[in-house]
């Protein structure tokens, strides 16, 4: 084998990837000629800046921010949120409309009524300043009536 | 066979002791199962960090790193193609968070000046070079550096690394070839302008 054929195997060579025949022939090579094992020197020496970096362990609490944060800002959980800001203000506007409606026919009703009393209740008869109503004694006296 | 039976071991997502498969939890924790979600994240969660710590080299920031690689992780896991992929998806969200964060912090020219000043025993020194090497990683096309990681940092076999990033085996081959050189021209460039970057043979 040849050296540029040898270089170009010279890193699966160096991983271990190599088997066989291709291995037995990089390796003789390698033995009979120095320049390709400079090479394979200086290729290892490169890669090695690559090599031994620390492993590093994180704990559970890590997981639990993550999960928390996730709970808190994940798709749904932020179109549920939105859809029950929606809810809120609709209902708040619901409000205020029921409320400004219900003012201005109140309005309108006291400004159409004699003044001095109610006037529905004056139509029925019943006189608010007599005292409270006493629904048993107006059923008794509808009774008499008519009887 | 005893291959695949080693990347599954190193590959999170797959190998799962008694938890129930990765993609039943996937489901699960993509309809708002907190216990899921958890489950998964605790599997990738110290080889993530690793990674992070091992680019970024500073424990609290790569801390800082797998928080964000795992809630982006978390928040997108209805962007996840494939099931069986996600292994290497979080692994690469993880390592492009972090090649981000060495690009955004040290300008290659810096490095290269305050390596040339520091004392060449000094302990600086070798810090500096490795800082150096984080942005040379970072300074290459995602698809070179990835499998350059898996192979050299992390150690995987051809196959292993063919099977976390699910990529042909010849595919991995070349593009590590085409990795190592570019790494190997890169780091010669930089020796040559900071006239440091001496390695002994």
């Amino acid at each position: 084998m040849q050296c540029q054929g040898v270089r170009r195997l010279l890193d699966e060579y160096r991983d271990g990837e190599l088997a066989g025949a291709r291995l037995q022939q990089v390796a003789a090579h390698l033995a009979a000629c120095r320049e390709c094992a400079g090479e394979l020197g200086r290729r290892e020496a490169i890669s090695g800046l690559l090599h031994g970096w620390d492993q590093a362990g994180g704990d559970a609490a890590l997981t639990e921010r993550v999960v928390s944060l996730w709970g808190a800002r994940r798709p749904g959980q932020q179109r549920a949120a939105r859809r029950r800001r929606m809810a809120t203000l609709f209902a708040a506007g619901a409000g205020a409309a029921a409320l400004t409606g219900a003012g201005t026919l109140a309005v309108a009703h006291l400004a159409k009524a004699p003044r001095g009393r109610p006037a529905g209740l004056h139509a029925h008869g019943w006189d608010m300043e007599d005292g409270p109503w006493d629904a048993a004694e107006a059923f008794g006296a509808a009774r008499e009536r008519g009887s | 066979m005893e291959a695949a039976r080693l990347a599954d071991e190193q590959i999170p997502g797959r190998a799962c002791g008694g938890a129930a498969p990765a993609a039943e939890r996937l489901r699960r924790a993509r309809a708002g199962e907190g216990s899921a979600l958890r489950s998964l994240l605790d599997e990738i969660r110290d080889r993530i960090l690793t990674l992070c710590f091992r680019l970024l080299g500073d424990r609290h920031e790569a801390e800082d790193a797998t928080q964000e690689a795992m809630l982006r992780i978390s928040l997108h896991l209805d962007e996840l193609s494939s099931d069986a992929q996600f292994g290497s998806w979080c692994w690469r969200i993880a390592q492009r968070i972090c090649l981000d964060r060495v690009r955004a912090r040290t300008r290659r020219a810096e490095l290269l000046a305050r390596y040339r000043e520091a004392n060449r025993d000094d302990e600086e020194r070798a810090l500096l070079l490795r800082l150096l090497v984080r942005r040379l990683l970072a300074d290459m096309p995602s698809d070179m550096s990835e499998v350059l990681i898996l192979r050299e940092m992390e150690g995987l076999s051809y196959m292993q690394v063919a099977d976390t990033l699910g990529l042909p085996l010849g595919t991995v081959k070349s593009r590590l070839n085409a990795a190592r050189r570019r790494f190997r021209d890169d780091y010669s460039k930089a020796g040559q302008e900071g006239e440091a970057c001496s390695v002994k043979e």
